[in-house]
């Protein structure tokens, strides 16, 4: 039954929704398939579909019916074989599977039954997609075109229900049945045409160079719609030789240089060139870019692909006539934003760069600081439409070689459209999309990266995004700031420390303060119960709404204050979280020590330095809420519990999640609390790096060889290996 | 044999985690009624006894241990199987599926009537224990690592509660009540002790997720650690317990810990935080439900010959749910658990593996005459 109806592969919904297709058109109305039972309905006693003619009591629509089916066969008859097998052809509602590609198809049965006036049941016969599959090896099919003779206009008309005395023109049958309203077979045809188109594209592209320049240009033109497309540039010149040779560069205007293209490609080969005849036209283009091309980079390219990727980026392509092979010359330039301090990770002991939005340049900013020959950077292709660069960060020789292939894999098997940000890949690339907690981190700061990479992790970044990714992520990194390692140890713990109680407050402040009042109000002192009992004394509400009030009101002031444009953003939130907060205290709708709870959570929030792991803590916070309000300190205790089983069960690039606590591996004290560098030695062991000992064990050699006297015992002294 | 962990593929557990585990099922006792039973059997001695219980559980590890060298790899219930044949495989096997299926409902029983007494009285006894069996079920579902690495997570949690409380009980412990030293005799200490050594009985859950272990080599030292430190907290605790309630007075109050903290007085600003003890016993009492829970899966597993425990869990979780209703109180509910299971459960310690074994060692005998 699959094989008959053409079904290849296939997912199991798309499976049940063709059964239930096929059910709802058993049941309801079904045409015929093809002309013969037009014949079998004349004067045989019944109507084609086994119910008695009734002309002994015949009512008058069988009699339209038949002398329309009458009519319609006539002309059918009438026309000339070929015409008529054509047509039959486009009344089938199944399309035959054809060599090279297969058709998944829902229009078995769905052509409506020919009766004037007859309008369908709502919901009779939806439509199923028409999607059509390449199979790999496709060879012998016409690239983009329909298995079958059905053009896509013909296409749209077959499918169609709803037939009325005007709309039904039984001469253009059986082409056309009726007119079908449903978009989502329109969505689809389109789908379909702009997925062939884009098949026609990517076919088109892999076609190699031909030795005539006319040729390339057409077909790089027809490729990048020239004429169309306003930012394709052609430049048709002549290389001054004898007999002349042409030349052409295709360049995007806005992406490429205009002054490296005049000074660095035009100029010399127009006005400084100067070929032998005698050379071939292989050597012709050698000596041009040997000679003649002073760009710093040049790579030759022998298929379209390859030179439309490189003008899509800002290269210029040089053809020339008679070579198959034609020149990417380095011409990138356009208008970006320089590099700026970074928005959400700012320090005040530190480096005060950040990514920007170009790729070069951030790769350049994390290459100043790691200046190895090691780091490698491996640049793929993301996104089927925009085909976004994105490179892979690693050191070779210490990253684990087998987390570099987990990232490789994930990235080049994530498959979408259009990926503009790290956002994007991150959600297309982590394991469990359903936990609220990061499985990736997300910095802007160069430094950061360059530290992650020399412990071991892998970088990700993405040309147009100014935050770049560290893969994998463990719980404790989303606490660590760049400040922690630029300050001396005791003040970087202290600091730790600091974070690690206001996540504690951010999460749980509300939903104790929710417990306590409602469940356990002997746990609090009584002369503060005496006090919270007095200021809510006159509000209405119960003590969680006040809660979920002013933090739903909290939430909306952060929002609405990241959209403010101009310098009244933060005047703006500040004034009116005061504003509001006093006022919603004199109004009695919150008791004024909700306020300052309230405060307490949104600062607490603040503090911790991962953007994505904040937006973590508000959810739970609500979730707490809830909990507490429910069932006091067990409801929180429970959720702690799983949100702890939770963690611990959880994975960042099959690393656990809340490494090296759980489980526990060898590390140099840095997951919660900060230990001096200097007793750093080796590398979370939870990455396998190739390279455990990052330093030697004595890595201030210094003591004891001090200048200015002696600092601790010598070596000598102490007579141990040990001088720290 | 440590096994080498490849990335990404599935993690064993370590060793750390085990004893974790390990100590949190021992030790979780302390939070429901373990010490008012203990001053049943020992009076003013009543710490005595789970030293005696615990010393005696110890020789019974060491037995399982030494039938668990002879199949190395497997766990209890597959050495049971291949040691004592099919059925007695199977018998011994019910045995441990027993223990630890009505430790797990009674301590659900307990540690719900534990909270309904202590945070929510007014709310419905099956509310608290249907949240426990819901949190239970995630930590199952998400499998032994979760809950072992929870339970690391969680040690300093536990570890600093019991420190903590102990200490602040000090101005409050009156250290004479405790004699005679030898409460009841030594000779009846000791018989309650050995008797009694069930109360230890959870170690076999070591025995059990044996071959899961990173160092499946060490589940001697592992277990050895585990009662040790399990015994100085219980021991300690159980001390200090007798020390505030004296005997008899400690007969009549169910959950010593708890009101132990009630009665901590630091201030005006710092009493009554029994709450605070008592998040902090909900999280244990979820690691231990959820120990005793996995194991009972994994026995069935074992015995049904099933791939996974999962399609077990909601069956189990609803049967644990009804049973744990059927004692009518909580006297009625710690009598069944401490007299009965955590007494006939010294069988499954001590017994049943020696019938194993011996067993083991006539097929030995035999199969080397065949040859």
């Amino acid at each position: 039954m699959l094989a008959i109806s053409g079904i290849s592969g296939g997912s199991f919904v798309e499976l049940i929704h063709m059964l239930l297709q096929k059910l709802i058109s058993f049941l309801s109305f079904d045409p015929p398939e093809d002309g013969n039972q037009y014949r079998t309905a004349q004067g045989t006693g019944h109507d084609g579909r086994g119910r008695p003619d009734r002309r002994d009591g015949t009512d008058r629509r069988d009699r339209t019916d038949r002398r329309d089916k009458h009519e319609t066969q006539r002309k059918h008859d009438e026309k000339p074989d070929r015409e008529r097998i054509e047509a039959r052809r486009k009344t089938r509602s199944r399309l035959k599977v054809r060599s090279g590609s297969k058709v998944r198809s829902g229009l078995n049965k769905m052509e409506p039954k020919r009766l004037r006036g007859v309008k369908p049941k709502p919901g009779f016969g939806f439509v199923r997609p028409l999607v059509i599959e390449r199979s790999p090896d496709a060879s012998s099919a016409q690239p983009g075109t329909l298995p079958s003779a059905i053009s896509p206009e013909s296409y749209l008309d077959i499918l169609t229900f709803e037939t009325s005395s005007e709309d039904f023109h039984p001469e253009d049958e059986p082409a056309r049945a009726g007119k079908c309203r449903r978009k989502g077979h329109l969505h689809a045809e389109k789908a379909n045409k702009d997925e062939t188109s884009q098949d026609e594209a990517r076919e088109d592209e892999v076609k190699p160079l031909t030795n005539d320049l006319d040729t390339n240009l057409e077909m790089l033109k027809k490729i990048l719609h020239y004429g169309t497309n306003a930012d394709v540039v052609v430049r048709e010149f002549d290389i001054p030789t004898e007999p002349v040779t042409k030349a052409a560069i295709v360049f995007m205007d806005g992406l490429a240089g205009k002054d490296a293209i005049d000074f660095s490609i035009l100029q010399p080969l127009m006005l400084i060139a100067h070929l032998d005849d005698k050379e071939g036209t292989l050597n012709r283009l050698e000596a041009v870019k040997r000679r003649l091309l002073p760009g710093n980079q040049i790579t030759e390219s022998n298929n379209l692909r390859a030179i439309i990727e490189a003008v899509l980026s800002g290269a210029t392509c040089l053809l020339i006539e008679g070579s198959d092979i034609a020149l990417s010359i380095e011409t990138r330039q356009w208008e970006h934003r320089s590099i700026d301090r970074p928005s959400a990770e700012m320090v005040v002991r530190g480096p005060q760069e950040a990514f920007n939005e170009t790729l070069r340049s951030n790769l350049a900013l994390i290459r100043r600081r790691l200046q190895t020959p090691d780091l490698i950077t491996e640049m793929i292709k993301v996104g089927t439409l925009s085909r976004t660069g994105c490179a892979i960060l690693y050191i070779e020789g210490l990253t684990n070689p087998q987390l570099v292939d987990e990232v490789r894999k994930r990235i080049n098997e994530s498959k979408s459209d259009h990926m503009q940000d790290t956002g994007i890949l991150e959600q297309f690339i982590e394991e469990k999309p359903f936990v609220l907690a990061p499985q990736t981190l997300s910095t802007e700061r160069p430094d950061r990266m360059a530290a992650f990479l020399a412990e071991g992790h892998v970088g990700i970044l993405l040309d147009g995004s100014p935050f770049a990714l560290v893969v994998p992520a463990t719980f404790w990194s989303l606490l660590q700031s760049a400040e922690d390692y630029f300050l001396r140890w005791p003040f970087g713990a202290f600091l730790r420390i600091v974070r690690t109680v206001a996540l504690i407050l951010a999460i749980f402040l509300p939903a104790v303060y929710v417990a306590l009042t409602n469940f356990h109000p002997e746990m609090i002192p009584t002369d503060l119960l005496l006090a919270i009992a007095a200021s809510r004394e006159k509000v209405p509400f119960p003590t969680v709404i006040e809660v979920l009030i002013m933090e739903i009101s909290i939430e909306l002031i952060r929002e609405a204050g990241i959209r403010i444009p101009g310098v009244i953003g933060p005047t703006l939130g500040i004034v009116g979280a005061l504003i509001l907060g006093q006022a919603a205290v004199a109004a009695s709708i919150v008791s004024p020590i909700l306020v300052v709870i309230v405060a307490i959570t949104a600062l607490g929030a603040f503090a911790v330095p991962n953007f994505n792991m904040s937006f973590a803590i508000r959810i739970y916070r609500f979730v707490y809420i809830v909990l507490a309000a429910a069932l006091g300190f067990y409801g929180v205790a429970v959720g702690v519990f799983v949100q702890l089983v939770t963690y611990v069960n959880l994975k960042s690039f099959g690393i656990p999640y809340m490494s090296p606590v759980a489980p526990h591996t060898r590390s140099s004290g840095d997951a919660l609390f900060r230990y001096p560098l200097w007793k750093s030695e080796t590398r979370p062991s939870y990455l396998k790096p190739q390279q455990k000992q990052r330093q030697p064990k004595i890595s201030r050699k210094w003591i004891g060889n001090s200048h200015w006297g002696k600092v601790g015992k010598s070596k000598n002294e102490k007579g141990e290996g040990n001088g720290q | 044999m440590k096994k080498e962990k490849e990335m990404g593929s599935k993690d064993s557990i370590g060793t750390r985690e085990a004893i974790a585990a390990t100590i949190y099922f021992l030790s979780a006792k302390l939070l429901i009624s373990f010490p008012q039973h203990m001053a049943e059997l020992g009076q003013t001695a009543a710490w005595i006894v789970p030293a005696i219980s615990f010393a005696t559980a110890t020789l019974g590890f060491l037995i399982i241990v030494a039938l668990l060298r002879r199949y190395p790899g497997k766990n209890i219930v597959e050495a049971s199987e291949e040691a004592g044949g099919p059925i007695f495989g199977i018998i011994a096997s019910l045995g441990y599926f027993a223990f630890f299926f009505a430790t797990t409902i009674f301590s659900i029983r307990e540690f719900s009537e534990t909270v309904s007494t202590s945070l929510l009285p007014r709310t419905p006894l099956s509310v608290i224990m249907g949240v426990f069996i819901i949190a239970t079920l995630v930590a199952i579902s998400a499998g032994l690592e979760a809950i072992t690495r929870a339970s690391l997570v969680g040690m300093p949690l536990i570890i600093g509660t019991l420190i903590v409380l102990n200490v602040l009980l000090l101005p409050q412990s009156n250290f004479d009540t405790i004699f005679p030293l030898f409460g009841p005799g030594i000779g009846k200490l000791v018989y309650n002790g050995i008797i009694h050594s069930g109360i230890a009985g959870e170690i076999i859950f070591l025995c059990i997720i044996a071959g899961q272990l990173n160092e499946s080599d060490k589940v001697q030292r592992m277990g050895i650690v585990s009662l040790l430190v399990s015994a100085v907290f219980v021991v300690v605790s159980t001390l200090n317990y007798s020390a505030v309630f004296p005997y008899p007075l400690s007969l009549h109050i169910s959950y010593p810990g708890y009101e132990a903290s009630t009665l901590i007085y630091m201030g005006r600003f710092f009493q009554r935080v029994e709450v605070a003890f008592v998040f902090l016993w909900v999280i244990s009492a979820c690691i231990h439900l959820a120990l005793s829970g996995y194991t009972s899966a994994v026995i069935a597993k074992d015995m049904l010959r099933l791939p996974s425990h999962k399609p077990l869990l909601p069956a189990l979780a609803i049967l644990q749910f009804t049973l744990a209703f059927v004692p009518s109180d909580v006297p009625q509910t710690t009598h069944i658990d401490f007299m009965v299971v955590k007494t006939y459960s010294g069988l499954l310690l001590f017994v049943v593996p020696l019938i194993l074994l011996l067993a083991s060692r006539i097929r030995e005998g035999r199969s080397t005459g065949r040859r």
